[in-house]
C-alpha cells in the first residue's frame, strides 16, 4: 500500500518483512493437504494478527485515501484502494468460513459449530479469488517490492561479497 | 493509544464484514430447499443429514499423498506470476515506448 520508499528505512524494512510473511503463510495456508488442518487453522488464524500489523503500517495511506476518494483523485489511487477493500472483505470471508467449517481451531476452544454446507463452498470460492486479488495486488506494488528487495535483501548481499566479486556482478 | 484506536477501528470493521456475511449465508441457507430450521444444517431428500463424507473434511487428511501438494503450491505462485506479468510487462514496455517517444521530441 506505501508505494514510496521516503517512509523511514525501518518501516519500510518492516514491511517488507511481514509482506514476505503474509505471502509464504498465504501460500502454506492454501496447501491445507500439505501442512494438516490443524496447522493450515491456526496459521491463517496467526495471519490475522500479522494483516493487522499490515494494515497499520499503511495507515497513513488509507487514511488519506479514504479522505480523498470522493474528490480527486488518479485512477490508479482509486483503484488500488478498491482493490485493497476487495482484499480485505474477502480475506474476512475467507476467515469467517473456516471459522464455520473449522474441525481442530473451534472445537479446541469448546466451541461447536453446524455443519453447513454454504460455508464450505463460500470458504473455497472466496480463497481462490483471494489468489486472483492478492495477483493483481501484488502487480500494482510491483515497484515499491523490487525496489525494497534490491534496497533490503540484494544491496547488502551484495556488500557481503569481496570487492572483486562485486565488480563482477556490476559488470 | 493512536495504535489501540486504529487496531479496534480495523476489528470493527472485521467484525461488521463478518455479521453481513454471516446474515447473508444464513438468510440465504435457510431459504434454500433441504435446510432444517434451528438445526442449521441441510438434510438430502429422504430426511438424512448431509455431512462431510466419512464425519470430516476428507481432502485435508492428506490423501493427494506425494508432491500433488507442491504442485499445488507451484500452481498458486504460477497463478500470482502470470497476473503480475500480464500487468507489470505491458505498464513497463508503455513506459518505456512513453519515454523513447519524449526523448526526440525534447
Amino acid at each position: 500500500m506505501t508505494q514510496n520508499l521516503t517512509k523511514p528505512r525501518s518501516q519500510t524494512k518492516l514491511k517488507l518483512i511481514i509482506d514476505i510473511g503474509i505471502f509464504i503463510g498465504f501460500l502454506i495456508a492454501m496447501e491445507p493437504h500439505a501442512s494438516g488442518l490443524t496447522i493450515h487453522e491456526w496459521l491463517a488464524t496467526a495471519l490475522i494478527a500479522v494483516l493487522i500489523v499490515h494494515l497499520l503500517l499503511s495507515w497513513d495511506w488509507i487514511a488519506q485515501i479514504t479522505r480523498r476518494f470522493i474528490g480527486r483523485m488518479n485512477r490508479q489511487s482509486r483503484f488500488n484502494y478498491i482493490l485493497n477493500w476487495l482484499l480485505f472483505i474477502d480475506g474476512t470471508i475467507i476467515m469467517l468460513s473456516g471459522f464455520m467449517i473449522s474441525e481442530s481451531l473451534m472445537p479446541a476452544l469448546g466451541i461447536q459449530l453446524p455443519h453447513n454446507f454454504a460455508w464450505r463452498s463460500l470458504h473455497d470460492l472466496s480463497a481462490n479469488l483471494f489468489l486472483i486479488l492478492l495477483g493483481l495486488h501484488t502487480a500494482l506494488h510491483w515497484n515499491w517490492i523490487v525496489d525494497a528487495f534490491k534496497r533490503f535483501i540484494f544491496q547488502p548481499l551484495v556488500k557481503l561479497l569481496p570487492k572483486r566479486s562485486r565488480k563482477d556482478i556490476a559488470a | 493509544m493512536k495504535i489501540v484506536g486504529r487496531i479496534l477501528i480495523i476489528l470493527a470493521v472485521f467484525a461488521l464484514v463478518m455479521g453481513i456475511t454471516y446474515l447473508i449465508v444464513n438468510t440465504r441457507g435457510s431459504s434454500a430447499p433441504g435446510f432444517e430450521p434451528g438445526n442449521e444444517r441441510f438434510s438430502a431428500s429422504n430426511g438424512a443429514p448431509l455431512g462431510f463424507p466419512g464425519g470430516g473434511r476428507n481432502e485435508f487428511r492428506g490423501e493427494r499423498g506425494g508432491g500433488g501438494w507442491l504442485l499445488e503450491a507451484l500452481k498458486n505462485i504460477a497463478i500470482i506470476g502470470i497476473i503480475v506479468a500480464l500487468i507489470v510487462v505491458p505498464k513497463s514496455w508503455m513506459q518505456k515506448r512513453k519515454k523513447a517517444t519524449q526523448i526526440p521530441a525534447g
